[in-house]
């Protein structure tokens, strides 16, 4: 599974990168919504792990950009408080919202369920 | 003006609080980067593998704690935000514990809160205030009890309005309800400005305080 990690926090991704690789992931990292935005369109991952909080672009902003130009790429939204972003995000498209610090565990299973979902979203799969 | 202050006070708190997650978040998945290295590359024997191990997960360890009482302290900055805000009632308590829980141990006195049936249960408040009340009213039974008693936050069912007792059990100073009925007196202000009472319980009846908010549970 190819997996773009979007954070502002190099150290966080670059460490979170190297642990799926070792876990038979393909990951890449960006620290900002346009590094994404251009990773993206140059070759589309499966799922985007995006941060909800980045200077310059925000991650709300990057999750509608992706939905328009790239709408089979699942994002899940990282956040630092949870509660009304995710639900703002998964609103918009993403697929689910994790809260930081994450599992790594939990990652790779709501990983795995977004790309499984075929494009569904928790909000949808629950109506 | 004063709404203003405690909200800009809330979003600098919250801020920090928001930072303070990220480093965490940042020594966890190095920390688990290391540890991952360790498990999966066998390349020859390592003598302090072990040792290696251990002192990765207490640093795990560690840093989840520092990460509960990041929440927390997100939780309590946020509660500045709204003038007004929705509060599930099984929230407050739980932060409200988290909060004082180690105030009250200085003190030998365990802290804890039993959940509302609901868990959903909610009433709209100015959440610092309650969370102030609330606090104060803890502290001061904390002081009033003698070491190895208790305080148990709980709702108190079947009430129209929202009505918390915060039970003392155990032996406590002499003139204790003297002491609980000054505080609130003290309170007053935010009494009002919450339109709630407190109202000291004496035996026969479970011994402590009751807050009532008198705005109807949702």
């Amino acid at each position: 599974m190819r997996v773009l990690l979007v954070d502002d926090e190099a150290e966080f991704v670059s460490a979170l990168a190297e642990r799926l690789n070792l876990r038979g992931f393909e990951a890449d990292t960006a620290t900002s919504g346009v590094e994404a935005l251009r990773k993206i369109d140059a070759s589309p991952p499966d799922v985007v792990l995006l941060d909800v909080l980045m200077p310059g672009m925000s991650g709300g902003e990057v999750l509608k950009e992706i939905k328009k130009t790239h709408p089979r790429v699942q994002v899940i939204l990282l956040t630092g408080r949870g509660s009304w972003d995710g639900i703002q995000g998964i609103r918009e498209g993403a697929y689910d919202c994790l809260m930081k610090p994450i599992q790594i565990e939990e990652l790779m299973q709501v990983m795995t369920d977004a790309v499984e979902s075929g494009g569904q979203n928790q909000a949808q799969k629950g109506e | 003006m004063r709404d203003q202050e405690m909200a800009f006070v809330g979003k600098i708190a919250a801020s920090l609080t928001h930072e303070i997650k990220n480093t965490y978040a940042i020594i966890l998945e190095s920390s688990g980067l290391l540890s991952d290295l360790l498990t999966f590359h066998q390349e020859g024997p390592f003598q302090h593998k072990e040792k290696f191990h251990q002192v990765l997960g207490t640093i795990n360890a560690q840093v989840q704690r520092g990460v509960v009482l990041a929440t927390r302290l997100n939780q309590f900055a946020h509660s500045m935000d709204e003038p007004l805000a929705t509060i599930k009632v099984a929230d407050l308590l739980e932060l409200v514990v988290a909060l004082m829980r180690r105030l009250a141990r200085r003190r030998n006195v365990e802290l804890q809160a039993l959940a509302p049936d609901d868990r959903e249960a909610s009433f709209s408040s100015n959440f610092f205030r309650v969370l102030l009340v609330l606090a104060s009213l803890v502290e001061a039974l904390a002081e009033a009890l003698e070491s190895g008693g208790q305080i148990i936050l709980q709702p108190v069912p079947d009430t129209p309005e929202v009505t918390i007792l915060c039970e003392a059990q155990g032996a406590k100073a002499a003139g204790w309800e003297a002491r609980l009925e000054n505080l609130a007196a003290s309170l007053q202000d935010f009494l009002a400005a919450l339109n709630a009472q407190v109202a000291v319980s004496k035996a026969p009846a479970r011994e402590g305080v009751i807050l009532t908010l008198k705005t109807p549970a949702a």
